[in-house]
């Protein structure tokens, strides 16, 4: 039986977090629309940011390698693989 | 179509004889590139507002060449070769006979997904390509899009790479924020990641 395989790929950012008068916010709140160079860019990267409930951190999330079939065959390469090159080669 | 022929440009074998071609293969001196399903792929981008400027800009051989020369020392997980673009917006990646052939099946209904739900955390796929050359071995490259863009790399704090197994998926010895760890790096380092509402 075939299962497809697949990763969940996870980026962890820290923001600092700006406490003024006017509210808390990060610090590329204030200057995004400096930093990014078209907003069909902005959209692209978008879908795949959030942002922590209390603010202080960007999630990078997205889901890669899903064209790989993960069978008996793999399982017996993998096992081969971390025997005889060793798990930090795969 | 023009970024493909720049691309190999730089290539002067001898030419390798190739018929005339259906639309969409490239024919080039010392090289024959086959585009696959090339009007859902031109749909694809078309989605993101990618256009062959984009592509063109971005993978210049010119501007890649340390990109590329690099691919060699991070052949990733399932043994396949990849590189960032200069600019980090694309990644280029060979896939296997088998990634390919299940890719053609599954393209219409991932693209059916991609336009039923926008906001789907799948990396897009923009095009397929098959590279002959006289001598070598023909190469399948997939082109995608980056999924990961720090607005700051300095306040990267983790990357993960994880498949829900604790079955040798731990990256050993010193690494850096921005070395790509594992569910078992994952769950020994307990970082704390809060809930998040994916949409």
């Amino acid at each position: 039986m075939n299962i497809m395989d697949y990763s969940i790929l996870l980026g962890i950012e820290s923001k600092v977090l700006i406490k003024t008068e006017m509210g808390d916010f990060t610090a590329d709140e204030t200057d995004r629309s400096a930093s990014v160079s078209s907003t069909a860019e902005l959209e692209r990267f978008k879908r795949h940011r959030f942002t922590s409930p209390d603010r202080r951190w960007t999630y990078h999330v997205s889901i890669i390698d899903f064209l790989q079939f993960w069978n008996c065959q793999k399982v017996g390469e993998q096992f081969l693989k971390t025997k005889f090159l060793g798990a930090n080669k795969l | 179509m023009n970024f493909v022929r720049r691309a190999t440009s730089f290539n002067n074998q001898p030419g390798l004889r190739s018929k005339p071609g259906k639309a969409g293969d490239f024919v080039l001196p010392g090289a024959k590139i086959t585009a696959f399903s090339t009007s859902i792929f031109q749909r694809m981008r078309a989605m993101d507002n990618i256009g062959f400027d984009h592509i063109q800009k971005s993978l210049h051989p010119r501007t890649n060449r340390d990109q590329i020369f690099k691919t060699g020392e991070a052949a990733g997980a399932s043994g396949s070769f990849f590189f960032f673009s200069h600019d980090r917006r694309f990644i280029v990646k060979t896939l296997t006979g088998e990634e390919l052939r299940l890719l053609e099946k599954i393209l219409p209904a991932l693209h059916k997904h991609f336009k039923k739900n926008p906001g789907s955390l799948l990396s897009r796929i923009y095009g397929v390509y098959t590279v002959e050359m006289q001598d070598y071995q023909k190469v399948h490259l997939i082109l995608m899009g980056n999924t990961l863009r720090f607005d700051n790399n300095l306040d990267i704090s983790r990357i993960y790479d994880m498949k829900g197994s604790t079955f040798s998926r731990l990256v050993k010895g010193r690494t850096k924020s921005s070395s790509t760890l594992k569910d078992q790096n994952f769950v020994s380092n307990q970082f704390h990641v809060q809930e998040i509402q994916l949409s």
